[in-house]
């Protein structure tokens, strides 16, 4: 009985039939399934109306392509060029453009057409759409505007955002590179020499990850040190020093159009572009290369934020390099013969490049999915309390941008904590403090959190001039003596004061904000007791010594209830509020008050309980 | 326009189901067994081989709607009985007790053959007299005698490569291993005889041996097809389709001869099934206009026999059938003619029904169209929202 192939699905066969009479489509094969990589695909002749020829590398009117679909129309039809008819080089908005597979009739450099660019857009609106009649049809004419884009010389306009050549199609080590580097780094580049050595260093926990730690002239001195936290740079001093070559160029190096070179040959070739030789900066007297283990080059180049744009901070792409020759190999004993056997070895132009992945860890090019901003980002905030409500507003502070801080407490964590805190079982009978500050640390890599362990005020003379360097005092201890302590303590200088703090089961949030050098504790008291005398009536059952919540069975001590979403949702509150305090301090002591009920959290328009509150 | 995937998937869905395939070869090759079997009939037994329409690959889905309507299958029992020694009647008549134990209440006399009506497909049990020593070495061959269609049962593509019809795909190679080893032994110039012996088969109502060549009619069809760039078969299909679903009056001509005649009229070289439907409509049109007008029937020869094809086709029925041909023709071309996707697609749905998919695109695929020709989407898009999509996320 003859054996049954596979059929392409409804869908796929209404795709495809939406490409009938389309100018410019004509469908080659119809759907084939590739065995090799389960998918089905389909070859299309691609033709440009009125070619004008303005690509460089020459773009063919005709080009040929596979449509490749895994799940359609649930996921997208990709555009390969295929390996017979179809277009060799990478160009913007392209994957890198390989050969790939070799048992695949396309090649690696698939095209961008998802992105909502004005150039594609202008012809084929940004809406992809999701059927099955639609989808391959809207790729398709994606793939003609491109097509026309990019022999027309407009793929890419100024003042889109700037993207580095893609590299997914190379390929891509398992180790991967970090730095950090903005606008102001930026400037402290320009006037450097172009080639130097590079100190490295590693996570305990990620050996495969390097993270740059300076960057140093030839004879050793420091030109940039990327601005990590305290506690980030310590971990990664501690590991050792892993040494490597950096080496800046004008421009990022590519191999026209906009293809990431491949090997050595190309590199070679894209740097001479430039203007600068490429084994003279990266084999120039390092000694420390040649020690028999592989290092890491790291090749740099300044880029725009958007096409067209000035150049505004520096990209590193680092290459993990081959061993280096160190004996001489028959050649007699210099400095120049290593690097000439290298060059014509391990260096040759036909060996692969080991690219690495390298990503910019500058605080705003981590946050870019939301961060607070100045002037909150910029003040040294210190935190009394690490309770369920301090610890809260710490993570939200540090994670979204305040990475100075100091946090004092004198607890001990404990089971009943883990209900509304943020710190883990593995923190569990330790310093709340301490703990607190080594979380936070971990939760970004410029975080310089400190910690006092004990109480407030301190007796250590080095405690006390921390506490005096902040800028914003946060009390979230809630505690009845800590305002008049606050008061007592001469802050030698002025700061802004913050003392939050919940209400019965967290239905109210107390904010008691003022500036100044020291903290009025007469104000804090008269403008909260009105408050306090109200809950005590509104919930004296609650509150009675019989019905409280207790730390336990058996045990006498009463505890405070209030559920972990009542003390994020106050805690987020209680940021927010920090947000607009740093940008407009208050003139006079102000205590803003909000208030939970069954439809949600309301901020209060009077700061005093009234009747109906 | 010719619309080369709207009539690959057409074509996919007329043709017969995956369940009534596997019901036809499983209903083929039990019979085969049980023959093979028989302690009677094993013996007389030189060869058995699928013939019809659907080893040609140009049978259509029956009627759904219809119960009785079921896929045809024909076997052929090449035996070893000698018209010397036996009349029709008695050779069919040497079966009845095989049909009787194993197709109890299934089985039916026809003219030339038993008809089996099982579950899901019609078997018929056509019987051979006894062939020449050379013609039974070539019946017995392996490529006679395999169950494969001319077209790779579930073979995808159904209408190859459009521009490289040259080189064959590896996924469809097996498609031709059949047909290698059938026109190897059909070309072979040890058996030239064999073009001057059609098969003998008995026909009851008129008491005589009746000539039949389904090998050529098989051979025929698949240089036909191979002449028509793989066009061919599926052209039969569709008018096929034409004739049985659309056009089901008069009942005759019907089957075969509509095949054949669709074949004396298809040229050669045709590129696509539209243009080779149009012309096959047209062709009949000119050529018959003189017969229809008359009321007579033409005669058209069968492959590798005397006789005509439409010798059960009445004159009247003929006109009937031609005036129909008329109006189809005028439509095919109308359809073929059409430079807008959206009309040619309707008209072609006039012609060939629902299944013929329809027309869901834009405001149409007409290259006067403006924004350099691109189609702008009236279907229904995800809601915008950027580079974010619906503009949810968590």
């Amino acid at each position: 009985m003859a054996q049954r192939s596979r059929f392409p699905s409804r869908a796929l066969r209404a795709g495809r039939r939406a490409l009938e009479g389309q100018p410019g489509v004509e469908l080659l094969h119809d759907w084939q399934w590739s065995s090799n990589v389960e998918r089905w695909f389909l070859t299309l002749r691609l033709t440009i109306a009125q070619p004008q020829g303005h690509a460089l590398p020459h773009l063919p009117p005709q080009t040929d392509w596979c449509v490749v679909v895994s799940d359609y129309p649930g996921s997208a039809p990709e555009f390969y060029p295929s390996k017979a008819g179809g277009i060799t080089a990478t160009f913007p908005h392209q994957s890198y453009n390989g050969e790939g597979r070799a048992d695949v009739p396309w090649r690696s450099g698939n095209l961008c057409l998802h992105r909502p660019l004005s150039t594609l857009g202008r012809v084929v609106g940004n809406d992809e759409p999701r059927d099955a009649d639609g989808r391959l049809l809207w790729r398709c004419q994606r793939a003609l505007a491109w097509l026309t884009a990019t022999d027309a010389g407009e793929l890419v306009l100024e003042g889109e955002p700037w993207e580095l050549p893609d590299m997914r199609g190379l390929p891509i080590s398992e180790y991967s590179f970090v730095f950090a580097e903005n606008g102001d780094s930026f400037t402290q580049w320009q006037s450097a020499p172009r080639s130097g050595i590079a100190e490295l260093g590693l996570w305990h926990t990620a050996p495969d990850r390097f993270f740059a730690r300076a960057f140093l002239t030839h004879k050793g001195d420091e030109i940039y040190k990327p601005a990590w936290g305290a506690k980030f740079r310590h971990e990664i001093e501690k590991t050792g020093t892993v040494c490597g070559v950096w080496l800046r160029l004008g421009n990022v190096p590519v191999v026209p159009p906009y293809g990431m070179p491949l090997n050595w040959g190309e590199l070679r070739e894209a740097v001479a572009a430039q203007g600068f030789d490429l084994y003279d900066l990266l084999l120039s007297g390092n000694p420390n290369l040649r020690d028999g283990r592989r290092h890491l080059a790291l090749v740099g180049f300044p880029i725009p934020q958007t096409i067209g744009g000035e150049s505004c901070r520096v990209h590193w792409q680092a290459i993990r390099l081959p061993v280096l020759s160190r004996k001489t190999n028959g050649f007699r004993p210099l400095p120049k013969s290593t690097s000439l056997y290298d060059r014509t070895h391990m260096l040759r132009s036909g060996a692969t490049l080991d690219w690495i992945e390298s990503t910019n860890w500058d605080a705003e090019q981590l946050a870019t999915r939301g961060r607070l901003s100045e002037p909150l980002t910029s003040h040294n905030v210190l935190l009394i309390g690490a309770g369920a409500l301090g610890s809260a507003v710490a993570e939200l502070l540090v994670r979204a941008g305040v990475h100075h801080l100091t946090v004092i407490d004198c607890d001990i964590f404990q089971a009943g904590n883990l209900v509304r805190h943020t710190l883990t079982l593995n923190e569990l009978d330790t310093l709340k403090a301490s703990a607190l500050a080594t979380r936070l640390n971990l939760s970004s890599p410029q975080a310089d959190v400190h910690s006092i362990a004990g109480p407030f005020p301190p007796s250590h003379e080095e405690a006390t001039c921390r506490l005096r360097e902040a800028t914003l005092v946060l009390d979230c201890t809630g505690d009845d003596d800590l305002p008049g302590e606050m008061a007592d303590f001469d802050w030698k200088g002025e700061k802004i004061f913050a003392s939050c703090s919940l209400g019965w089961g967290a239905k109210r949030l107390w904010l008691f904000a003022s500036q100044g050098k020291t903290f009025p504790v007469q104000a804090f008291y008269e403008s909260i007791t009105p408050w306090i005398i109200h809950e005590q009536e509104e919930f004296a059952e609650e509150m009675s010594l019989e019905t409280a919540p207790r730390e336990s069975i058996g045990c006498w001590h009463p505890v405070f209830p209030a559920r972990l979403d009542s003390i994020w949702l106050m805690a987020a509150l209680a940021v927010k509020q920090l947000d607009v305090l740093a940008h407009t301090p208050p003139p006079t002591p102000q205590l803003i008050v909000w208030e939970q009920n069954e439809t949600g959290v309301q901020r209060l328009d009077e700061s005093q309980p009234t009747a109906s509150t | 326009m010719e619309l080369p995937t709207y009539f690959t998937d057409f074509l996919a869905d007329i043709r017969p189901t995956d369940d009534q395939e596997s019901a036809a070869q499983e209903g083929h090759k039990e019979l085969r067994e049980r023959l093979n079997k028989d302690d009677t009939l094993s013996p007389i037994i030189i060869s058995t081989f699928l013939q019809g329409s659907y080893r040609r690959s140009t049978a259509v889905q029956p009627d759904e709607d219809d119960d009785n309507d079921l896929l045809d299958v024909d076997t052929v029992v090449v035996t070893a009985m000698k018209e010397s020694e036996f009349t029709p009647a008695e050779a069919i008549g040497v079966f009845v007790p095989f049909v009787k134990q194993h197709y109890p209440d299934q089985w039916e006399l026809q003219g030339r053959s038993i008809g089996l009506h099982l579950d899901n497909v019609d078997l018929d049990l056509v019987i051979t007299s006894a062939p020449s020593e050379e013609q039974a070495g070539l019946l017995k061959s392996v490529g006679v005698q395999s169950d494969d269609q001319l077209e790779e049962a579930g073979a995808w593509p159904l209408v190859k490569s459009l521009v490289e019809l040259q080189s064959r795909d590896s996924s469809v190679r097996g498609l031709f291993t059949t047909r290698d080893l059938l026109e190897r032994a059909l070309k072979s110039n040890a058996q030239p005889q064999w073009k001057q012996e059609p098969l003998r088969i008995p026909d009851r109502d008129v008491q005589k041996w009746h000539d039949t060549d389904p090998l050529s009619q098989m051979k025929w069809t698949w240089e036909k097809n191979a002449q028509c760039n793989s066009h061919y078969i599926n052209v039969v299909k569709a008018l096929k389709w034409w004739r049985t679903m659309r056009q089901p009056e008069p009942k005759y001509p019907k089957g075969y001869p509509i095949e054949h005649l669709i074949g004396s009229c298809c040229p050669d070289n045709i590129t696509s099934v539209a243009s080779g439907v149009t012309l096959v409509l047209e062709t009949i049109v000119s050529r018959y206009k003189s017969y229809a007008d008359l009321k007579m029937t033409p005669y058209l020869k069968d492959h590798g026999v005397e006789q005509n094809v439409f010798g059960r086709v009445s004159g009247e029925d003929f006109a009937a059938f031609y005036a129909l041909v008329c109006s189809a023709a005028t439509l095919a071309r109308k359809a073929m003619n059409e430079t807008d996707t959206a009309e040619s697609v309707k008209l072609w749905r006039e012609l060939f029904g629902d299944p013929f998919p329809e027309y869901r695109g834009g405001n149409g695929g007409n290259s006067s169209s403006t924004k350099g020709g691109f189609t702008e989407r009236s279907g229904i898009s995800s809601p915008s929202g950027g580079r974010f999509g619906s503009g949810r996320f968590a």
